[in-house]
């Protein structure tokens, strides 16, 4: 195995989510156990079985963004390219350049585009598509959005690995951040709501009716949902060098694909790629106070989660919480908003919540899901895992920032 | 860590191009694939044909590189595979049904997986049976490259042992539709190519035979082309690779359809590589897009025109290069 040269950490949280935009609005919200569910307004949803999901109501992404032309760019791009901005203004960071790099994850990347293309032949058979939507659909656009809204002109890449996407890109600027190919990069994932998307979810019987309660004894499934993610990865030198404020170090991660089945995902997998984040990140199961869980709130995920993650942490598994319980699942951005929620936990030392949670279940037993409230606590490493269709997992570690004194 | 190429696999389309009905235009097409024949009729009923024509190139990529998928190794072989946005056909055909079915979630739940950008990889990992580092990259036109790039660096940073790496374009209704919109009329293409990737050592210590070693790729937003931009990028991944622009032997790209950035790209690598024979491909195998940088590279294998650079610039905003060099016996 390559040795890092530099340590990694991250300086700077764009979230843009239904619960709150900006590092503070989100950890706030996150805090207080808010929801971000509400009935679908972005497609005629009249006709589907589930109607709930987690949109970004309020997202202008011309009150965010400062070099875009929003015009040019679909719904996910400005996603990402929002996150990207919020990011960067939060590490302090201006002048970017040659040696920044900008990753994105994504499931589906402008998949809105599709849907309108495929109503228009629907209703009028086939023809050349609208030019406007064909030309943002390129999913490589959210990363190029993201470049061009910070002036970044180093590597730039767009990520799918689908609902693990954005730990996927985080994991990959790390590895180019700790090797010494660039001292910066903006890392995350974005995905839009779309009527294909959510009637996929809706006919593999993988929605909730209306709320999601991730590893609740009678939970029913997840919410489909949106919103982008991004964080600044930069070397210690340099974020010690220029003063900067360090939410957490990256300690490192881990990828692997279960090569089992299209969408169910596999246990033994999944803690071999747990076992993989951990020695990769040089941290024994004992040190991790947090697990930032996958907990899509569907029968099947919560319960082989939880299955792997007693088989590595035996009967002492830290706190495990889901995200989604607010949000909804977000898709490719999911595990940004994830990768956030842990930078968030060790630096501010807190616990998110898994909210709408009321019955344990004894099938889940030895999982504590931080049911209903935040719990203040000491956050030495947390652990983000994501999990995708194909049988994609992604695992990033995050250690409490180093101490530089 | 020096990565070499130790196996390619490659479907390539018919040499004369088929007419087809508006709004598609005349195209390249693999017209003899059988991807029922090849993956067998489950795989075949769960994939769309991007997936097909990626999984038939990584498989025979596999066999081409003699690396046998066991037990042992399973865990440390990945894949990387490109896409310029999925398989719009795929979503389409998918999609379609939530248009006009009785209620909209009446769709064919053996394609909800269309909507997923990176289906493909995991349906090879599946496979072939690879547990290694999965993912799926988009970068437009420059793709190919782009999964160079990241297999590259999921090899160095010790992910795997292995990467299979691939792209493939399709030609099918939607998306051919799609692609001449917004790319203009030039003619399509549609193929795939695959590559085992690895480290040099590890080729050797399995007896395997490095094709090639990936020298340098450089994947990066620009913020305009020009003649300079394209010999500059061109000049400092030859330096990364330690390969002089004499040395090299053949420089591939693939027009844009953007005039400017065509121009730009002409003279920026008749300036940069004077002595390169220039290929283009589009005469054998129309423009296959995201799969296109990455068939030519199989086609400079093919004729062992080392050391070769690839260029790949997308008029979005990316450019993207490629040095391949020769490895002595």
């Amino acid at each position: 195995m390559v040795v890092a040269v530099h340590r990694v950490v991250i300086t700077g949280l764009g979230p843009v989510s239904s619960i709150g935009i900006g590092a503070d609005g989100f950890s706030h919200a996150v805090r207080m156990g808010k929801s971000g569910i509400s009935r679908i307004s972005s497609f005629d949803v009249s006709g589907f079985e589930h109607q709930m999901a987690g949109e970004v109501a309020d997202f202008d992404a011309a009150e965010l963004v400062t070099r875009l032309n929003v015009a040019d760019w679909g719904r996910a791009s400005l996603f990402a390219a929002s996150a990207a901005r919020l990011a960067a203004d939060d590490a302090g960071l201006q002048d970017f350049g040659d040696d920044t790099a900008v990753l994105m994850g994504t499931t589906s990347g402008e998949i809105p585009n599709v849907v309108a293309m495929t109503e228009s032949w629907h209703l009028n058979g086939p023809a050349a598509p609208d030019p406007a939507l064909a030309a943002q659909l390129p999913a490589g656009r959210l990363a190029l959005a993201a470049a061009q809204e910070i002036g970044a002109t180093g590597e730039t890449m767009t990520f799918s690995a689908a609902c693990a996407a954005a730990n996927c890109a985080i994991g990959y600027a790390y590895d180019l951040v700790s090797s010494g190919e660039v001292p910066v990069a903006v890392a995350g994932g974005a995905d839009a709501v779309s009527r294909f998307t959510h009637a996929a979810f809706n006919r593999l019987g993988a929605l909730a009716k209306d709320t999601c309660r991730p590893f609740d004894r009678d939970r029913d499934g997840m919410l489909t949902a949106e919103g982008g993610a991004a964080l600044v990865l930069e070397t210690l030198e340099s974020a010690v060098g220029r003063g900067a404020r360090i939410y957490a170090e990256i300690l490192g991660y881990a990828v692997s694909c279960d090569a089992y089945h299209p969408s169910a995902p596999e246990p033994k997998s999944i803690a071999r790629t747990m076992d993989t984040a951990l020695r990769r990140s040089g941290v024994t199961p004992d040190e991790v106070d947090y697990i930032c869980a996958h907990g899509t709130g569907t029968r099947l995920n919560d319960r082989v989660e939880a299955q792997a993650i007693r088989s590595v942490y035996g009967e002492a598994a830290p706190s495990v919480s889901s995200l989604k319980s607010m949000l909804g699942h977000t898709m490719g951005a999911a595990s940004g908003f994830g990768s956030i929620a842990c930078a968030l936990a060790v630096s501010r030392g807190f616990i998110p919540p898994t909210i709408n949670h009321r019955h344990p279940d004894p099938e889940l037993d030895g999982i504590d899901p931080v049911a209903g409230t935040t719990r203040e606590a000491t956050v030495r490493v947390a652990q983000n895992n994501a999990f995708g269709f194909g049988g994609n997992n992604a695992i990033v570690l995050f250690g409490s920032a180093p101490c530089t004194s | 860590m020096h990565i070499v190429i130790s196996g390619r696999g490659t479907v390539w389309p018919d040499p004369v191009p088929q007419a087809h009905t508006p709004p598609s235009g005349p195209a390249f097409t693999v017209g003899s694939f059988d991807g029922e024949a090849l993956l067998g009729r489950r795989t075949a009923q769960y994939n769309h044909r991007s997936a097909q024509l990626a999984m038939v190139a990584c498989g025979r990529a596999l066999d081409d590189a003699g690396l046998e998928v066991t037990d042992e190794n399973r865990d440390r072989i990945g894949v990387t595979l490109g896409t310029a946005a999925g398989s719009v056909t795929g979503m389409v055909e998918f999609g379609m049904d939530t248009f006009s079915q009785p209620r909209p979630h009446m769709v064919a739940a053996a394609k909800s997986s269309h909507c997923v950008l990176s289906s493909p990889a995991g349906a090879a990992a599946i496979t072939y049976g690879l547990r290694g580092a999965n993912a799926t990259v988009a970068s437009g036109p420059a793709t190919g490259l782009a999964v160079l790039r990241h297999a590259v660096v999921i090899l160095r940073a010790g992910h795997a042992d292995a990467v299979l790496a691939g792209a493939s374009e399709e030609f099918t209704g939607p998306t051919s539709w799609l692609a001449r919109t917004a790319r203009g009329e030039q003619v399509q293409g549609e193929g795939a190519a695959a590559f085992v990737l690895e480290g040099r050592e590890s080729a050797r210590a399995a007896g395997r035979k490095a094709l090639a070693a990936v020298a340098a790729v450089d994947v990066r937003a620009v913020p305009g082309f020009s003649a300079g931009q394209f010999a500059e990028s061109v000049a400092r991944t030859l330096g990364r690779a330690g390969v002089s622009a004499p040395d090299v032997s053949a420089v591939a790209f693939r027009h844009t359809g953007v005039a400017e950035v065509d121009e730009a790209q002409h003279s920026g690598l008749a300036r940069a590589l004077p002595g390169a024979a220039q290929v283009t491909d589009e005469k054998r195998i129309g423009d296959c897009y995201s799969a296109h940088a990455l068939l030519q590279l199989a086609g400079l294998l093919d004729e062992a025109a080392l050391p070769a650079v690839v260029v790949a610039a997308d008029p979005d905003g990316l450019l993207s290069v490629a040095v391949l060099n020769g490895v002595p016996e």
